[in-house]
């Protein structure tokens, strides 16, 4: 039984008009920062320049070193600000996914490059953006913007913001022309900062992102079951196992084209002396039947010549899809064989719940605020459970990034 | 073969819009209730209080990729309004 990948969408030439119009949009938005640059009238300018090496670890054999780059321009008095960054994602992986397939470990690399203007003439703002991100056999760009207007002695700052992105996935080696699956992302957001006292800050968001397109991994397989072994399949079942038990075959993901998702989010941040608390809340839900609660939480402690000490706590809990099963039953019906229309082996879409503990450490050479030297180093340890996944029921993950600024 | 029929999807959640537009217009009632001069902002324009602190690339895209949920991403980003 081969009952084959999903097929992907033809385009006459998607990747020539596409690139025709990322360039229109970065010449675009270079223009509009050379623009305001220019308007500054002679102020001294400040610079930032800024580095960052991530290295990611889990127990599933996946590996991710990611250095990035970026510079920053900044006029205060003119009220604009400019910022682009570029970074490099190697990721190496043999996880539980890549061996269930019995195709070898891979490594890949990512390269991004995001362009940011922000400029605030008076009581009102504009933020403009962009970016780029390319693999071999993956493309995604977007741009975006908001606006925003202080009122009330700046204590209330509401802000409306749009953005629209595309992504693009393939096949290595084989050209967009001929295969790919195209998504496209529009997102609205609506949100506002209120100054609650001389010490404390709430802000309050709410998001749509509307998504239409293929969502689908081209290299992802799901395996099939009986009606009757389905059932039986236990939770975190071993790749041995799951093939003494599958039926012969495999077929690939089929998810729905379009999902709609919605969020709510709440920061709360006060500071006392030299120290501040922050914590959010996230509720999301989106049309694929996943509902989910984010707690996000960080306290951040002066501990003196120039360092800073927090630590930080995040909790993910989620639902699963709507059509997320364990183990997808295919079953032989009328001559034909019968299978699920809709069908997802991304773990991600399963109930999960993700504690994440870490912390980080800053020293700054000056107590002003983008002026010297920063240096920060951050540490997260994160303990996913998968109440309802074939191979593996947890995974553990470790997150260390290094960043260091200078701002002239 | 021929596919059968997903099982029947829950109930969506809605975004009650009136709500938060109510919640942010009490807010700001508050808010205009306690005067903040320019001269009190210091504490609200000290780093840590920015949306961004402590944050890395790889952080937000790791969380992108091991959850589920996206969106929400809290920063309004005016800074402390202190000028």
């Amino acid at each position: 039984m081969q009952l084959g990948a999903a097929a992907g969408k033809q385009f006459p030439d998607p990747v020539g008009s596409r690139r025709s119009a990322m360039r229109r949009l970065w010449l675009g938005a270079l223009g509009a920062g050379v623009l305001v640059a220019s308007s500054a009238g002679g102020e001294p300018l400040k610079y930032t320049l800024g580095g960052e090496v991530a290295g990611y670890a889990d127990t599933d054999n996946v590996y991710v070193l990611t250095p990035s780059l970026s510079l920053g321009a900044s006029q205060p008095t003119g009220a604009w600000k400019a910022n682009a960054s570029y970074l490099v994602d190697i990721v190496t992986a043999a996880s539980v996914d890549i061996v269930s397939t019995a195709s070898p470990r891979w490594t890949e690399v990512r390269n991004a490059g995001a362009l940011n203007v922000d400029y605030q003439p008076q009581n009102f703002g504009v933020n403009l953006g962009g970016s780029v991100s390319r693999e071999p056999d993956y493309l995604s760009w977007y741009v975006g913007g908001s606006f925003r207007v202080e009122m009330y002695d700046k204590r209330f700052t509401p802000l409306l913001g749009y953005s629209y992105s595309q992504d693009t996935a393939g096949r290595k080696d084989t050209p967009f022309s001929v295969y790919s699956l195209e998504l496209e992302r529009n997102t609205i957001q609506v949100g506002a900062e209120i100054v609650l006292n001389p010490s404390s800050r709430l802000t309050l968001s709410t998001e749509a992102v509307l998504e239409d397109g293929r969502q689908e991994k081209p290299y992802r397989y799901l395996p099939l079951f009986s009606a009757e072994i389905a059932p039986t399949v236990p939770r975190g079942a071993s790749v041995d196992l799951v093939n003494s038990l599958r039926l012969s075959g495999e077929m690939g993901e089929r998810l729905p084209d379009t999902r709609r998702r919605y969020s709510v989010s709440g920061e709360f941040a006060t500071r006392d002396g030299d120290h501040t608390l922050r914590v959010s809340e996230r509720l999301y839900g989106d049309t694929w039947g996943v509902l989910a609660t984010t707690t996000d939480a960080i306290y951040v402690l002066g501990i003196g010549g120039g360092f800073r000490a927090w630590p930080h706590l995040r909790l993910h809990l989620q639902d699963g899809a709507s059509f997320w099963q364990r183990a997808y039953v295919a079953e032989p019906a009328s001559g034909q064989i019968s299978y699920p229309s809709l069908r997802t082996g991304d773990r991600e879409l399963s109930p999960l719940l993700t504690a994440t503990a870490g912390g980080g450490i800053e020293y700054a050479t000056s107590t002003i605020p983008n002026t010297g030297w920063r240096f920060t180093g951050l540490v997260d340890v994160g303990r996913t459970s998968y109440f309802d996944a074939l191979y593996i029921d947890s995974r553990t993950s470790f997150l260390v990034s290094l960043m260091a600024g200078h701002t002239l | 073969m021929r596919p059968t029929s997903a099982r029947p999807s829950r109930p969506r959640l809605v975004v009650s819009l009136p709500w938060f537009v109510s919640l942010c217009a009490l807010a700001s009632f508050a808010a205009a209730c306690a005067p903040v001069a320019p001269y009190q902002r210091a504490r609200l324009a000290d780093p840590s209080m920015a949306p961004g602190f402590a944050e890395s690339a790889a952080n937000e895209h790791v969380q992108a990729v091991q959850e589920g949920a996206v969106g929400g991403k809290v920063g309004v980003g005016s800074g402390c309004g202190c000028n």
